[in-house]
């Protein structure tokens, strides 16, 4: 994992566009923030992280269809590239192999 | 679905978007924060709040992703260069860039300063908190048919505003005393306040170590941080005790209940240590319902001020009767945080007070000059170096420079040399601060006064200087015409008239500054040597309270052979007097009076008018004598003989036996000549010892100590006369001189600095002049003069002006401050005046020897 550099919000909103498969643009992603999560979030951050993540090449966009209530603007689709796919696994794997090895007695699982 | 249009997002808030959003992100971006608008209506959000929450997604959108970058992007790389330029043009400019920024810092550092000493007022008493509804009790007195206005009342009428006032939440006071303490056989002088029980639940001042409530434990002392370090450096101080000489005689054994925090200077209660009152009368016998004897400064905590105060009014009869030397004439509320403070300064108060306008006034109005100074000096610099520098210029507005950026990088070279200047002068604040404040005896630094109020003040004052100083530099720079420079056809300018009219300003302003600092120093010789009507020179004074032991010390003292005279006193001026009450057609007045032996005045060398000075041993003097003064005999005697007149003081009738010359060593300007008596007093009554000595170095203090410490056990209680008398006046005049004379220093070294440099810029733009005359066989001197006529003209205004200016300051602020005082002379300020252009025209000869030395084919072949 040593070219992985993704924090915990980017990790969390690279699989909410993943969850929201041919859906996920910001004001998707913010609506499904607050319904997995319960909290509220601001629109600008979800904005940063994305354009951030395009740029590390986590994902890839193309722009959508134009609708009425964006007042006939077209939106931005992201969509998980394989790199974003592997850089996901690989934080996967490396806390299921963690969790793992830890004695039952320091950490009760449920 | 049709709804109002006050669902819409606000066209505002949209404009602004589409405004920094870049090109490329507008659609998407745009389209998501009206998508965002739309999921918000259908939350069902009010219209207010929608506005709110999109206005509030449009400003946090405002972010590296949304906004346009190129344009800026290339002009902070831009600015980036310019400030690498300023910098590297400084340090090709080393000397006179230095100079400036030095020259500059110590003139900041001298507003920094004043800054400081503004800000003790502003923000005095900001220390408090809660004070919204606390008052102080400002008494008023009559005395001799002068007003007084105290900040004190005596300590009884404290327990009957608790007791009696409805009205009164909470009333507590505060007197301030300088007691000696002992700690491992070492005396300490402590500012000591002496306080109520309830004071710190009044007044919340913030402890470091232990609680409050121990205030109410009996013998307790409460520290501040300093005092407790310098005591009992890392040991926990609580618990602790100490010796405390609130009665001289018996020593009192107190423990530290507390340590204060830092207390600021510009607070109105300051102390180096706290004690509770009943400590001071259990030590002294005295009671707090005594309204002769304490009094202390009384604050209330009340919602009703105004009840209050007409209840203080049915107070004053009770106070006048208890007390018939100390008639008040009227009790006023004040709150405890009233700007009109510094108007209303008292005559007397327990606690610190703001600084008087006039003193901040004075203080602006030199910091502002000297400023000014430094700051034409900085750019005259600047000129001449913008100068050197005219075909960069040219060939950057060749190639495509606007004059503004022009004009923008010269601006930017200055912040360089402003800001260093302003980093030496908060350093030196702190010194010049140190050194303000230490020659009165106190500290108030930077950390003292509040950040907030003092960071945007630095900040205003940096863009302010940077562009009084930049300004003319940079627009010169920016009006450089590109094809006269490269033709080399580019003439500069001369020294216009607004330069003419700044060094005119410039060296007025030392000179005057410099005359003013030689008057107080001639002010404080003449202080120094001031005849108060009495001879104040190698005489010191004891204290005792115990009659026997004065008598053991005088003996042993009369066998030294530095020991002249020796005699006994009860008053003494300058140190303590009594009140009598005469009867005269109108009734009662209060005079001031001075119980003393035979032989006093003599001793003292106070002359006698007339008549005979009391006779040793006469009981017939003690009974019905006096001697009056001479403005006794003014006011209230009838023109005449008046020797064996008979007056009647306390009741009693005496007869006038001599007539005494007038005495006093206030030299203040509110002084006034006072009507005072002489009593002859019976020997139990003495407390004073006055000892004449020979010289009054330090070898003789050394060995009245000595003594003292073989005899008693308590701190030494001598004090020389010279100290006492007129010690005030003579240490604020060498305090103003040793001010203006540093003033007058760094005004001289620039005004110096400046005109050589002014000078250097001259004989360079004259070169050709010069090498012409030079080869047509002027002499050496008429060059000079052909070169520097305007500098002389220059110089021979600012003496006069400064000269004249000078004597007005220096006559403005010694007449303010005392009645009587001794200025310079006006040929004196002269003679000072020239001293000054005479080193101007030296350093301007310095600045054209080498140019009009030069060869004159040189110069001809330069340009």
């Amino acid at each position: 994992m040593e070219n992985i550099k993704l924090g915990n919000f980017e990790e969390l909103i690279l699989l909410l566009v993943a969850l929201l498969y041919d859906k996920a643009y910001s004001v998707s992603i913010v609506e499904e923030y607050e319904k997995q999560t319960g909290k509220s979030i601001n629109i600008s951050a979800i904005h940063t992280v994305l354009y951030r993540l395009e740029k590390k090449s986590y994902l890839e966009s193309r722009l959508g269809e134009a609708k009425s209530e964006r007042g006939g603007k077209r939106k931005r689709l992201f969509y998980l590239t394989t790199q974003g796919a592997n850089a996901l696994n690989e934080i996967q794997n490396v806390r299921d192999q963690l969790r793992s090895q830890i004695p039952s007695i320091a950490f009760p699982t449920s | 679905m049709k709804r109002s249009t006050s669902y819409d997002p606000p066209q505002s808030a949209l404009s602004l978007f589409r405004w920094y959003c870049r090109d490329e992100r507008l659609e998407e971006l745009e389209g998501d924060l009206l998508e965002m608008h739309e999921y918000r209506i259908r939350k069902g959000y009010s219209a207010t709040r929608l506005k709110r929450l999109f206005w509030w997604d449009v400003i946090k959108c405002f972010k590296a992703y949304s906004i346009k970058t190129t344009r800026n992007k290339m002009n902070t790389s831009l600015y980036q260069s310019y400030l690498k330029i300023g910098v590297r043009n400084a340090w090709l400019n080393k000397g006179p860039v230095a100079i400036n920024i030095l020259g500059l810092g110590l003139s900041v550092g001298f507003c920094i300063t004043v800054y400081m000493i503004m800000a003790y007022n502003l923000e005095f008493d900001s220390f408090y908190q809660n004070t919204d509804d606390l008052y102080r009790v400002h008494s008023f007195r009559t005395d001799n048919t002068e007003d007084f206005r105290y900040e004190y009342a005596p300590v009884a009428m404290v327990n009957y505003m608790q007791n009696s006032f409805s009205d009164v939440e909470e009333v507590a006071h505060f007197q301030r005393k300088t007691f000696t303490s002992l700690y491992q056989n070492e005396f300490y002088e402590e500012r000591t306040a002496i306080v109520s029980e309830n004071f710190l639940k009044v007044f919340d001042i913030p402890l470091r170590y232990g609680s409050p409530e121990t205030l109410t434990d009996p013998n307790t002392v409460f520290l501040t941080k300093r005092v407790a370090e310098k005591y009992f450096g890392e040991v926990y101080p609580v618990g602790e005790t100490m010796i405390l000489y609130i009665n001289e005689d018996q020593p009192t054994r107190v423990t530290v209940g507390g340590v204060f925090d830092h207390i600021p200077l510009n607070s109105s209660f300051f102390f180096d240590i706290l004690i509770n009152f009943s400590t001071l009368e259990t030590a002294r016998d005295i009671s707090a319902n005594d309204w002769k004897e304490e009094r202390a400064g009384i604050y209330f905590k009340s919602s009703n001020p105004a009840s209050v105060e007409k209840q203080l009014k049915d107070l004053l009869p009770i106070h006048n009767q208890n007390n018939e030397k100390w008639q008040l004439s009227s009790l006023e509320v004040i709150p405890f945080i009233d700007e009109r403070l510094a108007d209303h300064i008292t005559d007397y108060s327990p606690t610190n007070m703001r600084l008087r306008p006039q003193v901040i006034i004075i203080f602006s109005m030199m910091a502002f000059l000297i400023l000014l100074v430094a700051v034409f000096n900085v750019a005259n610099t600047a000129i001449a170096l913008v100068s050197k520098r005219l075909k960069e210029v040219g060939i950057r507005k060749t190639l495509g420079t606007y004059n503004r950026e022009i004009f923008i990088q010269f601006l930017l070279e200055m912040l360089v040399v402003t800001f260093s200047a302003l980093i030496i002068a908060l350093l030196l604040g702190n010194v010049f601060a140190r050194e303000f404040f230490g020659a009165f005896g106190f500290s108030f630094l930077i950390s003292d006064i509040s950040i907030f109020n003092f960071l945007p003040a630095v900040i205003l004052f940096l863009v302010i200087i940077t562009l009084m100083a930049g300004f003319i530099p940079a627009a010169y720079a920016r009006k450089f015409e590109t094809i006269s420079i490269l033709n080399k056809r580019y003439k500069l300018k001369g020294v216009g008239w607004v330069n003419r009219l700044l060094i005119v300003g410039q060296f007025a302003f030392s000179i005057a500054v410099l005359i003013t600092g030689a008057a107080f120093a001639s002010n404080t010789e003449y202080m120094e040597s001031y005849d108060f009507g009495f001879n104040s020179k190698n005489l010191m004074v004891f204290h005792f309270s115990d009659p026997s032991k004065m008598n053991g010390f005088e003996n042993r003292l009369s066998q030294f052979p530095e020991v002249s005279s020796i005699i006994q006193t009860k008053n003494h001026h300058d140190l303590s007097r009594a009140t009598v009450l005469m009867k005269n057609d109108t009734g009662n007045v209060q005079v001031h009076a001075y119980e003393v032996d035979a032989g006093y005045l003599e001793f003292m060398d106070i002359k006698l008018y007339s008549g005979r000075d009391f006779r040793n041993g006469s009981q017939a003097d003690i009974q019905e004598s006096v001697i009056v003064n001479e403005q006794f005999v003014k006011r209230y005697l009838p023109p005449g003989d008046v020797l064996n007149t008979m007056v009647i003081l306390d009741g009693q009738k005496k007869r006038i036996i001599g007539i005494s010359e007038q005495v006093s060593s206030d030299v203040y300007s509110d002084a006034l000549p006072k009507p005072e008596v002489y009593l002859m007093s019976q020997d139990s009554s003495f407390k004073r010892l006055l000892v004449r000595t020979s010289s009054s170095n330090e070898q003789v203090e050394a060995k009245f100590k000595a003594l003292w410490v073989e005899l008693f056990e308590t701190p030494f209680g001598g004090d020389w006369q010279h100290q006492t008398s007129g010690f005030y006046a003579v240490r604020d005049s060498k305090n103003l001189k040793s001010m203006f004379l540093a003033l007058a220093g760094l005004g001289c070294f620039l005004s110096l600095i400046g005109i050589f440099s002014l000078a250097s810029i001259n004989v360079v733009k004259k070169t050709k002049e010069i090498s012409i005359r030079k080869i047509l066989g002027a002499t050496f001197a008429q060059i000079n003069l052909a070169v520097n006529r305007s500098f002389t003209i220059i110089l021979i205004v600012s003496l006069f002006v400064g000269s004249a200016l000078g004597y007005i300051i220096s006559e403005g602020i010694l007449q303010s401050i005392y009645k009587y005082y001794h200025n310079l002379s006006i040929a004196g300020g002269l003679v000072i005046g020239l001293g000054i252009v005479v080193t101007a025209f030296v350093f301007i000869l310095a600045a054209t020897l080498r140019p009009i030395k030069a060869n004159p084919s040189d110069g001809l072949r330069s340009e």
